[in-house]
């Protein structure tokens, strides 16, 4: 459940006995793929927002990662079909403006994306989260050093089953579910290890996330987080809920088993959002 | 099958038996000082060019013809016992064996006693010395036994701390470890740093790799039986030492003398172990304690009641509490029926916990595993040719997979108690060690095991039987959200497994000092350490065989050979072949911390290894040591399961790895071990390790991809690359001052430097994107450059 920020303070505790060291490691590589960034954020406050989904492609570890451009792409809900356009042109960031309705309305939300002369489709699941009650910042005074902590109170939702992604910006990230809490005011509590000034403004946002794309997140977590052996998987290809349709005629070929190489990486998922600012001091 | 086996082994016993007027030579093998039985003595009869061995009790018998014998009793590093005995009734006949250290010079071994094991079957085992032990260098200065066994072709483990051993292949969890005949469910204190064996306490290590006799069972990969020694009943003594980390006393003397004798032995590590590397709120440390009193009553009876009692504490900031621990009580009571009829009764308890508190999510959580096991255990000395070991052990298993609780007034956790678990675990075995003829022996045996799986409170009901489910055209597996909770009656069984496993060795000995063995053993295990990380950590959690995770089946052949050189040199060589079915294997992403339904997130596979040993060793002399080198392979796959459903599609499934065979983590192609002692003087001896493995298995990335703020790494198949080959070469020297001659305190100083030429060996490289220069970047860690220590051990 908690996983990834007990592996983040095993790895804290291994860091401080251990030694670091950057080294040249060469890499393999493999032709370039598709990356589909679709985390819909669905803001239940506002009338409408702008849906966002980025594209680009994989480049070697130690490359950059470019944008790329995609034939067309649209969401679609049972009811209305949307064509999300690329703004500005060349950034690889598709939008349209959409009310909250349209995602909340049950039922699954497709995405269908054309690229080169592939077809991508995925579905996903209206992720629910809940408002954060407060917010506020602890600060440890000891000797040695000032450690600064974000506590989150938050009231879990009783009558679903709740995943959440507390996003703390800069990549950080807590998953926690409500699997031990189900219904009840609880906390967390974030420990902030970059360097601000009193005075700096840190956005937190709750994503509420279905449990394909919690699973999936906690997986991503773990694989470009700094965890040392304690914790080490045997790590391979995090593969997404968006797959390669063009080849499945429903004929011959029903499914993807027999060409496994052949996926976009990323995810398509509709999250709910709430978000809350609290002044650093 | 079996019952004919039997059958025919028991006709073929009573016709050897009646065979003509035969008397039996038994008795007891001790340490002169401290009255300390011995294991593993041999006694040979020269006239017969045959013998026997000391058991784990240090009792021994062998039946022979009317006759006038020479017998020759030996042991490595004590004086050998010469003795002339007219067998014309039963005879008892005690020996006390003294050590061979105040003798001065160099020491000629006969031989005839050496030879003598040479012609047995076993094969693949090693045996350490405590003493031994205690010479090996190893980090911070700490005498280990398992940091010593990591010298022996065939083991190896996932390098600086990291827990647990793995043995030919295999993984952590496939080694049963056993104090004292009890079952110890993790040998590691502080992350593997040191072993949960205390060196002044115990009295005998041995580690069978293969040719696993039927006595042993419920693990796949290979048995450590280690036991502890009973205590001196002839006079007080204390021991203990002084080192960086952790200091122990050892206390031992008589109740009654010459019968009844205490062992007190307790370790502590120092409360702040590597505090200078934390901040102040941070600390580890480790505490054991081992105990033992013995009572012979009579020569027929004797009585062992032992404990062991050991817990790792390690905090952070006490946001984050870490904390396990092994607590065992052990009564045993060897009985001799007869002069040919050992027997022992082992009842055991044991408790094996682990914590995990994080107080930022405001969640404690425990885990456990309690064991009751009985255990009878028969050793029948029918003659010189025939022994007949037979036995029944019986383990009943409570699994608790996690109690959660708040641990903090203010969090919203809800105290929750996951499913418990029960099992029981029985078994029945006969194991015959056969010499046909002075040349050629057999040791064949059978073990049946039946393991019930009994019902809980809340089973988990799937639709289609089908915990995981596979996406076709995503091609990932995820978990099923159960259909139904079921609650059964208390005890009623949910599922049995049963196993036959047949054990069977050939020996053949051409000459004195040449020998080939050939071993087969299968193997089966019921009880599965969760653990998806190299090495095993405290918050992994056992649990038993059932309905979607099937017993662990293993088959093994061995092949080797064995011979002794000039001036006490001697070469093994082994080759071994091994497959395991059911192996259980995660998806990606598997989250085993708290999970209620395993099932959901594994699916069973298969593993196998084969590889190739050598051993050069020198055990006698001023210049002792060895060289060991493996070359093997360790790989394991999982392929998707077969279709149920029919409905016009393939319904295949890809399986983990695409179903393809890929490297264990504990896949090292070549081990290099060298190990020498050099005994300078009466004041000076030194020690040298030599370690070089291939690196551990691992994946580097085939590139990288961004995804909501997250840089990613992106990596192919399982396990492709490795790290850097691991290796490093370790000294110590120990001095004895020379005017201990004469003292009542007998002191030693050890000085060692672990790592001498400094070697980073990498324990990970991590991918990731530096926070600051937001580049990307591979990060090697290693835990341990050069590390001096000094540690004073003393006895009094």
């Amino acid at each position: 459940m908690m996983m990834k920020s007990s592996v983040g303070i095993i790895s804290f505790f291994l860091f401080l006995t251990a030694c670091q060291e950057v080294i040249e490691v060469e890499v393999q590589e493999e032709e370039p793929r598709l990356i589909v960034d679709a985390v819909i954020e669905v803001d239940t406050s506002v009338r409408s927002f702008e849906a966002v989904v980025k594209v680009s492609l994989t480049s070697s570890f130690f490359g950059t990662i470019p944008a790329t451009e995609l034939s067309q792409i649209i969401l679609y809900n049972g009811g209305a079909v949307v064509f999300l356009l690329e703004n500005p042109v060349g950034s690889g960031v598709y939008k349209a403006i959409l009310g909250p309705d349209y995602f909340t309305s049950g039922g699954e939300i497709v995405l269908i994306i054309d690229y080169l002369d592939k077809n991508y489709y995925a579905t996903a699941e209206y992720g629910p989260a809940v408002p954060i009650d407060t917010i506020f910042q602890r600060v440890n005074n000891s000797e040695e050093n000032l450690k600064s902590e974000i506590v989150v109170k938050y009231t879990d939702d009783a009558d679903v089953v709740n995943n959440y992604l507390f996003d703390f910006g800069d990549g950080d990230y807590i998953a926690t579910d409500d699997e031990f809490y189900q219904g009840e005011e609880t906390q967390i509590s974030y420990l902030l290890e970059r360097e601000y000034e009193a005075g700096d403004e840190l956005e937190v946002r709750v994503l509420g996330a279905s449990k394909p794309h919690y699973d999936y997140m906690k997986l991503l977590l773990e694989q470009s987080g700094d965890d040392l052996s304690f914790f080490d998987t045997p790590i391979s290809t995090a593969r997404g809920n968006i797959f390669d349709i063009t080849d499945l005629d429903n004929i011959d070929v029903f499914d993807n088993v027999y060409l496994p190489g052949n996926f976009p990486l990323g995810f398509f998922a509709v999250s709910q959002v709430y978000k809350s600012k609290i002044t650093l001091k | 099958m079996s019952r004919i086996l039997v059958s025919f082994f028991f006709t073929g016993m009573l016709f050897l038996v009646q065979a003509q007027d035969r008397y039996t030579l038994s008795g007891i093998v001790t340490e002169a000082s401290s009255n300390e039985t011995l294991i593993g003595v041999t006694i040979t009869i020269k006239e017969l060019k045959t013998g026997a061995t000391t058991n784990e009790y240090g009792f021994y018998s062998i039946t022979l013809p009317t006759g006038d014998y020479e017998i020759q009793v030996g042991y490595l590093g004590f004086k050998e016992i010469t003795q002339r005995i007219s067998l014309t009734k039963n005879l008892r006949l005690n020996f006390e064996m003294e050590d061979r250290t105040e003798e001065l010079g160099e020491v000629v071994i006969t031989g005839s006693s050496e030879s003598y094991s040479l012609g047995k079957t076993q094969m693949s085992v090693s045996s350490l010395t405590a003493q031994k032990v205690k010479q090996i260098p190893v980090v911070l200065g700490e005498a280990d036994v398992v940091k010593s066994i990591l010298l022996l072709p065939g083991v190896t483990n996932a390098g600086e701390a990291s827990s647990g051993f793995n043995v030919r292949g295999g993984a952590a969890d496939q080694n049963l470890i056993q104090l004292d005949e009890a079952t110890i469910f993790n040998s590691s204190h502080l992350f593997g740093f040191f072993s949960v064996f205390n060196p002044d306490a115990i009295k005998d290590v041995k580690l069978f790799k293969g040719g696993i006799p039927a006595r042993y069972g419920g693990r796949v990969s290979s048995v450590l039986d280690v036991f502890q020694k009973e205590g001196n009943s002839r006079e007080f003594k204390m021991n203990g030492g002084i080192g960086a980390v952790s200091s122990r006393l050892l206390a031992e003397g008589p109740i009654v003398k010459d019968k009844a004798a205490f062992l007190i032995g307790g370790r502590s590590s120092y409360a702040h172990f590597l505090l200078p590397l934390f901040d102040i709120d941070n600390f580890a440390y480790f505490y054991d304690v081992n105990t033992k009193l013995n009572y012979r009553l009579d020569d027929h009876n004797n009585f062992y009641l032992s404990g062991y009692f050991g817990k790792d504490v390690f905090s952070i900031n006490d946001s984050f509490v870490n904390d396990y621990g092994n607590a065992l009580v052990n009564f045993r009571w060897n009985h001799l029926f007869s002069d040919k009829l050992f027997s022992n009764l082992s009842v055991i308890y044991s408790d094996y916990f682990s914590g995990l508190e994080l107080d930022f999510e405001g969640f404690k959580w425990s885990t456990g595993i309690k064991n009751f096991n009985l255990k009878y255990d028969l050793k029948h000395y029918l003659n010189d040719k025939l022994q007949v070991n037979y036995g029944v052990h019986n383990a009943y298993y409570r699994f608790n997979p996690g109690t959660i609780e708040p641990s903090n007034l203010e969090s919203g956790v809800t105290s929750d108690q996951l499913t418990e678990k029960f099992a029981n675990e029985s078994a029945a075995y006969l194991d015959i060690e056969h010499d046909v003829t002075n040349k050629l022996s057999l040791g064949y045996g059978l073990r049946f095991s039946y393991f019930i799986r009994f019902a809980q409170d809340d089973i988990f009901a799937y639709k289609d039987d089908n915990p995981i489910i596979f996406d076709p055209f995503t091609l990932v597996y995820s978990p099923a959200i159960p259909a139904d909770t079921v609650n059964l009656d208390d005890r009623q069984i949910l599922d049995q497994f049963a196993n036959i496993e047949p054990r069977l060795s050939i020996g053949y000995q051409f000459t004195q000092k040449t020998a080939v063995k050939l071993s087969y053993t299968r193997m089966s295990q019921y009880l599965h350490l969760l653990s998806n990380t190299n090495s095993p950590t405290p918050v992994d959690v056992w649990t038993p065989s059932g309905r979607y995770v099937k017993p662990q089946l293993l088959d093994q052949f061995a092949l080797g050979f064995f011979q002794k050189l000039k001036n006490g040199f001697s070469v093994e060589s082994e080759w071994f072949y091994k497959e395991i079915q059911n192996r259980i294997d995660y998806i990606d992403g598997a989250d085993l911390i708290a999970n209620n339904a395993i099932e959901q997130v594994i699916l069973n596979g298969e593993a196998r290894a084969f590889g190739w040993e050598l051993l050069l060793k020198k055990e006698t002399g001023k210049f002792k040591g060895w060289i060991a080198y493996t070359l093997s392979k360790s790989e394991q796959r999982t392929p998707g399961r077969i279709p149920k459903r029919d409905n016009g599609r393939s319904n295949r499934e890809i399986g983990i790895n695409l179903g393809e065979w890929y490297k264990t983590p504990y896949d090292k192609t070549h081990d290099v071990a060298v190990n020498f002692s050099y005994e300078m003087s009466d004041k000076w001896t030194f020690n040298s390790n030599f370690i070089y493995q291939t690196g551990q298995p691992t994946n580097y990335p085939i590139g990288q991809f961004e995804f909501q703020g997250l840089v990613i790494p992106y990596y192919g198949q399982r396990n492709v690359e490795r790290l850097p080959d691991y290796h490093r070469f370790d000294v110590s020297a120990t001095l004895t001052p020379l005017r201990n001659k004469g003292r009542a305190l007998q002191g030693e100083w050890i000085f060692s430097l672990y790592n001498v030429y400094n070697r980073m060996n990498a324990s990970s490289i991590n991918f990731q994107r530096n926070s600051e220069t937001g580049v990307n970047e591979a990060v090697r860690t290693s835990i341990f450059g050069l590390v001096p220590s000094v540690t004073y051990n003393f006895k009094l």
